[in-house]
């Protein structure tokens, strides 16, 4: 298992595009929280920390990406060949891959998530009321939140094999629910998509009614996303077993 | 090789993949279905089919609503009144009012066709805040050149014209408007008339409070000429109060005085189309019905995507490139076909969904707000558009990435996110405008069925509905981003070895 785990770290440190991702994601986070926080006016300090990570809206399309990428790239290379011989055990390929690309988005999230609070504080139009204890349990939330969306991603690229595929479905499954709530007029329907949507009840959107009560990221709503990657991550699994390559 | 042979060779191509043609069926279905499906799990609105909408001469939704002190007038003649004072009545809380006017409140003297809501008409009149105006058929507003204080009015039936005019002094008139309304009866109501609309608060977090508000207007100096029928005056409320209008708690619509000294009105309502927003409450509308296309779009992305990508991941670019070795007329032909696949899905998919939409909306007693035909074909083929401009960019930002995986990111953040942020309530609506009009999400612009006129308030935001460009101009801002993928991409695929 350690050998696999050295395996994956240095194919992915070796790419040179996990590197830009990273960047991509770090950019995109704190830029589109920090343009937020800008724009607009906080109030409470739950209500400040959901905006200034805001950006994670958008840096989760690139954290899905990368984990689509690490399993869907071996088969469009044809590497997973080569990968397979390697390492037969299918389960320590799959957890491998999964512990390399979630560390390396959790590495990479603490910092983007950080700085975003940073940029947001100087950006801001109000006065933040940021306490410790907040801060950190948005960082966290949020990180986790973006490590589980990588996930998620590895897990549909398993499943289907393909990156594209993959990270089409995810950023499906990730921006559409909220859009198609807020068509429906019935708050019973809509109320249960904002539960178990991953986007909705992971990073509190503000979005339809009740935004206004979420906490930025929550541990109930973050349980809800890992059992989405938890769903994906077991799709894929069965998909590593049941195919030849 | 030319054009043609090219984009047969590219057609055959992209229907020889079951999976990609499955794709864009499945984008005209989910496009179809998604929206009317949504709809059924709706539950009628308590208290039976919602508000029974008035519709308008060319048959758009009306609010037809106002305090009418009228009389019947049989062939040519005039009314004259000075409007001496104009106040309001508004809620400002439980059981508070203020005497705030709202502005556009409404005094001044009408003539109805009949005394059938929805009915042709033409008004010369005082508003709150924005001057002496002369309206007809709903939507048509014209301005007083001069502002007045307390002007007299008047109103002239002349066969098939009626014109208003304003004066200062009730000697010298200027007119401010007349119109023909062709077939119009002999017999005509006519007479004082006094509404106003609702408040609309557009608050700092976006939420759209409305309280009741009524308007007071004194008339002085009441004249008419021609053959009226004998009596006085009789008033009522007309038509309900509508969509936009409610009476402060306490307060009720009439009438006091007599038409030889002076005539105070109290009145709540409005004459003017409906909009949407928050004077419209829950309904069903056009955009609700292809609530679909944002799943159907993504489809259609990964395949145009996907088109593009499937030629470099075996190599195939080198075979295509060898056979036709102009790289720009390749993109063109992969253009035209994704262009046409996608226009097809979605302006099928369209189609089919306001049709179901409506027989849905129907059969769960949920009113449709009405729109013209015009506007429903153009939401049809916009669509259409939309979506083949969609998967254009798609193909052109696949040629220039090379990489499924980052394309398909690429465009969903650029296109599908910032209507996501734009929509959400909380977001300043200044910047929800702004994204709205710089980044490709603009093209959404084409959805929007509902209409907006200057002379209704109504929160015109983009989590209501309304988008700050017109809708073919927002089609041209995700055109003019297509535009420049292309050319990036022939420039690209010209420069590139492969």
């Amino acid at each position: 298992m350690r050998a696999a785990l050295r395996a994956e770290w240095i194919k992915q440190r070796s790419i040179a595009s996990t590197w830009w991702a990273l960047a991509a994601m770090v950019v995109a986070t704190v830029g589109g929280g920090a343009a937020m926080a800008a724009l607009v006016r906080a109030d409470t300090a739950d209500d400040f920390a959901r905006w200034a990570l805001a950006g994670a809206m958008l840096g989760q399309a690139v954290a899905a990406a990368l984990g689509a990428a690490s399993m869907g790239d071996e088969y469009r290379s044809g590497l997973i060949l080569i990968t397979l011989t390697a390492i037969p055990r299918r389960d320590f390929l799959l957890a491998a891959k999964a512990t390399v690309a979630a560390g390396t988005i959790l590495v990479a999230g603490v910092f983007a998530t950080a700085v975003s609070l940073l940029a947001a504080t100087l950006t801001s139009r109000g006065a933040p009321h940021l306490t410790p204890s907040t801060a950190l349990r948005a960082v966290l939330a949020t990180t986790i939140y973006l490590a589980l969306t990588a996930l998620l991603a590895l897990g549909a690229a398993t499943a289907f094999r393909s990156t594209a595929t993959a990270t089409a479905l995810t950023l499906a499954l990730l921006y559409l629910p909220p859009l198609l709530a807020a068509l429906i007029a019935d708050p019973a329907w809509q109320l249960p998509i904002q539960h178990f949507a991953p986007m909705s009840a992971g990073l509190a959107p503000p979005i339809g009614p009740g935004a206004e009560r979420h906490q930025p990221a929550s541990w109930g709503g973050l349980g809800i996303v890992a059992l989405w990657a938890l769903a994906a991550l077991a799709a894929g699994r069965q998909a590593l077993r049941i195919h030849d390559v | 090789m030319t054009f043609v042979r090219q984009l047969r060779a590219e057609w055959t191509k992209f229907r020889s993949v079951r999976a990609w043609v499955l794709a864009v069926v499945g984008a005209a279905v989910v496009t179809a279905a998604l929206g009317p499906l949504n709809l059924s799990t709706q539950r009628a609105p308590s208290g039976g089919a919602g508000p029974a909408l008035v519709r308008g001469p060319a048959g758009q939704a009306v609010n037809d609503s106002f305090y009418f002190v009228h009389r019947q007038l049989a062939g040519d003649g005039t009314i004259t009144a000075r409007i001496t004072d104009l106040t309001g009545i508004t809620a400002t809380g439980p059981d508070r009012v203020s005497s705030e006017v709202q502005g556009w409140a409404k005094a001044g003297i009408i003539i109805k066709q009949s005394l059938s809501p929805g009915s042709p008409y033409a008004a010369i009149m005082l508003t709150g805040a924005h001057g002496v105006r002369f309206q007809d058929g709903y939507t048509h507003d014209t301005a007083a050149g001069s502002a007045i204080a307390a002007p007299w009015l008047r109103l002239t039936r002349r066969a098939d014209v009626i014109s208003g005019e304003e004066s200062a002094d009730g000697v010298h008139w200027q007119v401010v408007g007349s119109v023909r309304l062709s077939g119009l009866d002999a017999n005509v109501a006519a007479g004082l008339f006094v509404t106003s609309p609702s408040t609309v608060h557009v608050a700092v977090i976006d939420v759209p409070e409305t309280n009741p508000a009524a308007a007071v207007a004194t008339f002085g100096s009441v004249a008419v000429t021609g053959s009226w029928t004998p009596g006085s005056w009789s008033g009522g409320q007309f038509g309900g109060v509508g969509t936009s209008g409610s009476y402060p708690r306490g307060v009720s619509g009439g009438f006091t005085g007599t038409a030889e000294t002076s005539l105070t009105l109290t009145g709540a309502g409005d004459i003017a189309p409906v909009v949407g927003g928050s004077v419209l409450g829950t309904g069903a509308t056009v955009e609700g019905f292809i609530g679909g296309t944002f799943v159907g779009l993504v489809a259609l992305v990964v395949v145009a995507v996907s088109f593009m990508t499937a030629e470099y991941r075996r190599g195939l670019i080198s075979v295509t490139l060898a056979a036709c070795p102009r790289p720009g007329r390749v993109l063109a032909a992969k253009a035209a076909v994704v262009a046409g696949s996608g226009f097809a899905a979605g302006s099928l998919g369209a189609a089919v969904a306001i049709i179901a939409g409506r027989h849905v909306a129907g059969a769960h007693h949920i009113y449709t707000v009405p729109v013209s035909t015009p506007t429903v074909l153009r939401v049809e083929v916009g669509t259409g558009v939309l979506s083949a401009a969609m998967a254009v960019l798609a193909l052109a930002v696949g040629a220039v990435l090379r990489s499924g995986a980052s394309a398909i990111t690429l465009v969903m953040v650029a296109t599908v996110l910032p209507y996501l942020l734009a929509v959400s309530p909380g977001l300043p609506t200044v910047a929800a405008q702004w994204l709205l009009r710089v980044t490709p999400a603009a093209g959404f612009a084409i959805r929007q069925s509902l209409p907006r006129f200057a002379q209704v308030d109504s929160t015109y935001i983009p989590p209501d509905g309304y988008f700050p460009l017109a809708p073919w101009a927002g089609l041209a801002v995700l055109c003019g981003y297509c535009v420049v993928a292309l050319a990036a991409a022939a420039f690209l695929l010209r420069r590139r070895d492969v």
